[in-house]
């Protein structure tokens, strides 16, 4: 299963966050769907909530592009670590649009059933993206 | 300590807004065309900035109010 495993979350990535193919959330996405990502303040439930965060990630980023950096799959679990770049000029959780490009770096570790994602936990660099927006100041260098 | 909130890898360049790498920090040219789009961009933000400010100081003279009520009750004689 492991290298056709890995075909589910390139295919998130590709279509659904690059393209903004959200009809296709509905392929890939089990419905009893859970995503835990600590920079947002609740769990990503089934596939509508997953298009709600892709909508609202290519409404902030409408240029968003999400390169694969790497992906190991073992078992039931694919891990991807990616890169994601866009210019943000739409709201991003309340922050109004700045015109800034941002790139930020995560990973994510899927859960696959029956060529569906079931589970996703992912760390990515939030710090890094208030940074660059301008939101957290970078502290001078001594 | 908190050496880590310094530096990012990746910052915007104050200019253009461009993604700029750390190593190409010193040798980041601005694309023209970039640049005058985020200046543009951002001047419509301050121009809508301002406009939401100017707003919302007519909307609490006494005719900015009278036009709130007139709304209101247009709204609700639709509903």
């Amino acid at each position: 299963m492991t290298d056709d495993a890995k075909r589910i979350p390139r295919q998130m990535i590709e279509e659904v966050y690059n393209k903004g193919r959200v009809d296709v959330i509905d392929e890939l996405v089990a419905p009893g769907y859970v995503g835990h990502d600590p920079a947002l303040p609740q769990a990503i439930a089934g596939p509508e909530g997953e298009k709600e965060i892709v909508a609202g990630y290519r409404s902030a980023f409408p240029d968003l592009v999400i390169t694969i950096d790497d992906q190991v799959a073992e078992g039931d679990r694919v891990v991807t670590r990616w890169t994601a770049r866009g210019t943000h000029t739409g709201d991003l959780w309340g922050i109004a649009g700045t015109g800034k490009e941002v790139t930020v770096t995560g990973t994510s570790i899927d859960r696959i059933q029956n060529d569906r994602l079931v589970e996703t936990w992912s760390n990515w660099d939030a710090l890094g993206l208030m940074q660059q927006l301008g939101v957290v100041p970078v502290m001078a260098q001594n | 300590m908190f050496s880590f909130f310094t530096d990012h890898e990746y910052m915007p360049c104050e200019d253009c807004g461009a993604s700029v790498a750390r190593a190409e920090r010193q040798t980041h040219v601005c694309d023209e065309k970039r640049r005058l789009e985020y200046e543009l961009f951002r001047l419509s933000c301050s121009e809508i900035a301002i406009f939401e400010d100017e707003l919302a100081l007519y909307l609490a003279t006494p005719e900015g109010r009278f036009h709130i009520w007139y709304a209101e009750r247009d709204r609700r004689r639709a509903a």
